[in-house]
């Protein structure tokens, strides 16, 4: 059976249709551009991270789940269900076993949290990721974006992470 | 049965252990630093054991046991939620895996005898059925099914079947070329995905009694015995590997991919339509054949966002391998086309490319659907203008 490229070729084949092919047109995902998975950072941490200090500061692992759910927010139900089984610890396996291997198994993330140690954006501070409060790379980034009315859905979907009860052993592992 | 070396000591260095636990671990007893050491250790081996992943670094025994319980657990829940063929063939396939000469009975082209395979030189015989669970309204017409359908099968081990509800034997030919000559089942297995009455059981086992007594014993023994198997049962049986639940997830993964597929809307395709528009217009003798390729495309175009979506919720790891494939995919593509004299023969291969790319990443674990994958990422390309057509000596269609 003649698969559906070939039926196109077939019927193009018979006429002086001319073919044009641009690969340059074939637009990445998201998820692997480096401005926004920055902006995601900064959106966390402005959103959900505590100033201590000269810093303002987020656990690694709730940075971890924020960000993975904020460029997801239709993943924001599977949270709020493995909140709410929290207690029972072989419902909360089974309802959120996807969700753990998606967000624990983000090596995107990883490569963004070292590029930006790297570049002095970021410290990492004992389980904590710390931003000083006087650099302006990530926060002018989130400014930006909240004055230009960008990235909105993705700034929602934190601020309701902000609202569920979200605990050490559920971010841990397990 | 491996053994499994251990090159540690019995106890793990102190030294190893959280700072947490070591500040706060002075007490004797069942919460002592020692008593969680000695459950530590023994649940490394557990995991050894089990093959079960933990993804914390501080886990007690009993997180452990319920991560163990979760493999088993998900893999129950996984082969209940399967029907039909796909059920039998994940049932065949965890009983290849752990019974030792386990022998599947192919259904065509002459039928299975009421057998879907056998194991121990022909000694045990299993029996499978996967009714769909949402077609039954109320629990006692799926009971009569199940019980119904296992009658059946046992009426063709034994060679009875009823000439106006009197039992009489007949023959199965075909059972002459199943089982091992002079070979006889001493065991049957029942294996079906839903198990949560014991309505079925009597008179399945009431009926095995019956059929024995009237029956001439060709095929199966005087002392052959049956036993019901359900989801939970048959996880149970054996333990359950990551590869075990990753196979049968594997099947319910295609379903969602399916799901998901059909709750998508691709928003405004119209560079997909104004191509297609523009191949009726070059076309317009073969309408009937372009408007059944354009679903087609737009069903598989679904199929592949729905793919994409699932790996980017649950597996960044193998979504980042299918964005790279993709680029593979269009580089190949173009390279081809742009290089031919014939364009059009190339681009007939485009499915054959991008299965072969996809394959390299994915086939080991989602061979089935990556037919429907590749020609989504085909239409995707003429959807997103990566691959077109212009009319003759006019201008590009975008």
């Amino acid at each position: 059976m003649p698969t559906e490229s070939q039926i196109l070729s077939e019927l193009l084949a018979g006429t002086s249709a001319a073919p044009y092919v641009h690969p340059e047109r074939i637009a990445p995902s998201t998820v692997y551009d480096l401005q926004y998975r920055m902006f995601v950072v900064a959106a966390c941490l402005r959103v959900s991270g505590k100033v201590e200090g000269a810093f303002r500061k987020i656990s690694a692992n709730k940075l971890r789940l924020l960000q993975f759910v904020a460029m997801r927010p239709w993943l924001l139900d599977v949270v709020r269900e493995w909140s709410a089984s929290r207690k029972d610890r072989q419902r909360s396996l089974q309802s959120s076993q996807s969700l753990r291997r998606g967000f624990l198994s983000d090596g995107m993330h990883d490569n963004i949290i070292d590029y930006l140690v790297a570049t002095g954006c970021l410290f990492k501070q004992k389980g904590q990721i710390a931003e000083p409060i006087s650099s302006v790379i990530l926060s002018g980034l989130f400014d930006t974006s909240e004055k230009d009315g960008l990235f909105t859905t993705e700034t929602d979907a934190i601020r309701e992470l902000n609202e569920i009860v979200i605990t050490n052993d559920m971010l841990e592992g397990w | 049965m491996a053994k499994i070396a251990r090159s540690r000591p019995a106890y793990p260095r102190r030294s190893r252990m959280p700072a947490r636990s070591a500040r706060t671990s002075t007490r004797s007893g069942p919460n002592s630093f020692a008593h969680k050491c000695i459950h530590r250790n023994r649940l490394g081996t557990l995991r050894l054991l089990a093959g079960v992943r933990i993804c914390g670094t501080d886990c007690t025994l009993f997180e452990a046991l319920s991560a163990l319980m979760s493999n088993v657990d998900a893999y129950a829940t996984t082969l209940a939620s399967l029907t039909g063929n796909a059920f039998q063939a994940e049932v065949c396939a965890r009983l290849q895996s752990v019974v030792l000469g386990f022998q599947t009975i192919p259904s065509k082209p002459h039928g299975d005898a009421g057998l879907d395979g056998f194991s121990h030189e022909g000694a045990r015989g299993y029996c499978c059925y996967g009714p769909e669970l949402k077609t039954y309204r109320q629990a006692r017409s799926l009971e009569k099914a199940i019980v119904d359908k296992f009658k059946s099968d046992l009426r063709r081990l034994l060679e009875l079947e009823f000439k106006k509800t009197i039992l009489t034997c007949c023959e199965n030919h075909e059972m002459a070329t199943i089982l091992p000559v002079g070979k006889k089942l001493m065991h049957v297995d029942l294996v079906v995905n839903w198990f949560e009455s014991h309505r079925v059981v009597g008179p399945i086992h009431t009926a095995f009694l019956e059929y024995k007594q009237s029956s001439k014993l060709r095929y199966v023994d005087a002392n052959a015995t049956v036993a019901i198997i359900g989801p939970t049962e048959l996880a149970n049986r054996w333990s359950v590997d990551e590869l075990t639940l990753v196979r049968a997830q594997q099947k319910i993964f295609y379903q969602s991919v399916q799901d998901t597929a059909k709750t998508l809307v691709i928003e405004s395709p119209k560079t997909f339509d104004e191509k297609m528009t523009l191949l009726k217009d070059i076309r317009p003798d073969q309408l009937q054949a372009i408007n059944s390729l354009v679903d087609q495309f737009l069903y598989k175009w679904r199929m592949s966002l729905a793919f994409d979506i699932k790996l980017n919720e649950t597996m960044p790891g193998l979504h980042q391998a299918l964005e790279a494939s993709r680029s593979r995919i269009v580089t190949r593509i173009a390279a081809l086309m742009l290089a031919s004299l014939a364009p059009w023969t190339e681009l007939g291969k485009a499915e054959e490319i991008a299965r072969a790319v996809l394959d390299a990443e994915f086939g080991s674990t989602y061979g089935s659907m990556m037919d429907d994958i590749a020609a989504g990422e085909v239409a995707r390309l003429i959807g997103e203008c990566s691959v077109g057509w212009s009319r003759p000596g006019g201008m590009n269609a975008n």
